[in-house]
């Protein structure tokens, strides 16, 4: 008995084992530390592509296309109404000149609340064609969108009274005083 | 008298100490100070990693955003806040926003207490102002409208929404920022 616990005591054999399992337990620990601390950019990192951002894109465009299609009290149209039955058609690059007038206020607008917070736009048309199917037609282009952004639309009907200039948009009721229905698409993302 | 020690007999009793030097026996404090180290070490090593390690899995702004939403909602889209009508959104009146800038300078907690950021244990700080387009801000025949609250602390998290809003009576888009924190 007593030559059994001095032979356990002397003994010296499996200590490696002892001395893997802990490195392996160090390796595993730093591994899973380095995982995690890799991945820096989660959805919910402080940065300009955090969802709050991506929100607060979205009420502003919401905001600004409902500021824009209120009508001044001693006005017939609103601004944005106006622009789009003004509108010829063209499709403006980038910061290219805009016309007639009435366009030219409206892209004032979205350059000076866009643009100059870093905030690059896209506004399209779309409309319905003779086959009452949904056709889009670009406004103001400045480039092919990121990923991450963000589509705000409201729509607008148009009358035989509205007297609109572009000709590539068709009447849908001839017999009734209803022209057309425009979907006004302006799309945001940040660069 | 060249006695050397080396030579001089031991009686087994006076030797019995000397066997102590070549045992091995009782060196379990070593083990238990590598024991203790490694224990600290790891102690130390959580209180460093973890507390940082799920800094980017969490968001901390959250509960400030939604009542920066919350109140710039009112005051754009509510006839309590600066709204013109109930059903148009986003048209302002410039008299209720001058209305308001007065009764925060003069009764800033009541203020807070009306849009729901100050209760018996929380209390937020609301800074609201209206600018132009440009950045600079609003000002109605010569006079401010609406620019009041505390300066927002450069150390704490401070949530902001803006909302574009049309302001009637002098023709001109407007941005409303609200900021809470």
């Amino acid at each position: 008995m007593n030559n059994k616990l001095s032979d356990l005591i002397k003994n010296n054999h499996g200590q490696l084992y002892t001395l893997e399992g802990a490195a392996t337990a160090i390796m595993m620990i730093i591994l899973i530390v380095f995982i995690i601390k890799a991945s820096p950019l989660t959805p919910l990192t402080s940065s300009t592509s955090h969802q709050q951002v991506e929100a607060q894109l979205e009420t502003t465009g919401t905001d600004l296309l409902i500021v824009l299609d209120h009508v001044p009290e001693d006005e017939e149209y609103s601004l944005l109404k106006e622009a789009l039955m003004d509108w010829s058609g063209v499709e403006f690059n980038g910061q290219s000149s805009t016309y007639p007038g009435s366009v030219t206020e409206v892209s004032t607008v979205f350059n000076r609340v866009f643009l100059g917070y870093g905030t690059a736009f896209n506004l399209e048309v779309a409309f319905l064609n003779e086959d009452e199917e949904w056709e889009t037609r670009k406004m103001f282009w400045n480039g092919r969108p990121s990923d991450n952004s963000i589509l705000v639309t409201r729509k607008m009907a148009i009358h035989n009274s509205d007297n609109i200039s572009a000709s590539f948009i068709p009447d849908l009721s001839e017999n009734s005083d209803f022209y057309n229905i425009l979907d006004i698409k302006l799309t945001l993302w940040r660069m | 008298m060249n006695k050397t020690p080396s030579t001089k007999r031991l009686s087994q009793k006076q030797t019995r100490h000397l066997l102590y030097l070549r045992e091995d026996k009782g060196q379990i404090s070593l083990d238990f100070i590598a024991g203790t180290v490694i224990f600290m070490v790891t102690f130390m090593f959580l209180f460093q990693t973890l507390t940082s390690l799920f800094v980017p899995f969490v968001s901390n702004s959250d509960e400030i955003k939604s009542m920066a939403d919350r109140v710039a909602m009112t005051l754009a889209e509510s006839t309590d806040g600066l709204a013109d009508s109930p059903t148009e959104n986003n048209i302002i009146s410039v008299n209720r926003a001058i209305e308001l800038n007065d009764q925060m300078s003069l009764d800033y907690n009541g203020v807070l207490e009306e849009y729901g950021l100050s209760s018996d244990n929380t209390k937020y700080n609301l800074n609201l102002s209206l600018r132009e387009t440009d950045g600079s801000i609003y000002q109605y025949q010569g006079n401010i409208v609406l620019n009041n609250g505390p300066v927002s602390p450069v150390t704490a998290n401070v949530a902001q929404t803006s909302r574009i809003v049309y302001i009637e009576q002098d023709d001109i888009i407007t941005i409303l920022y609200v900021r809470v924190w």
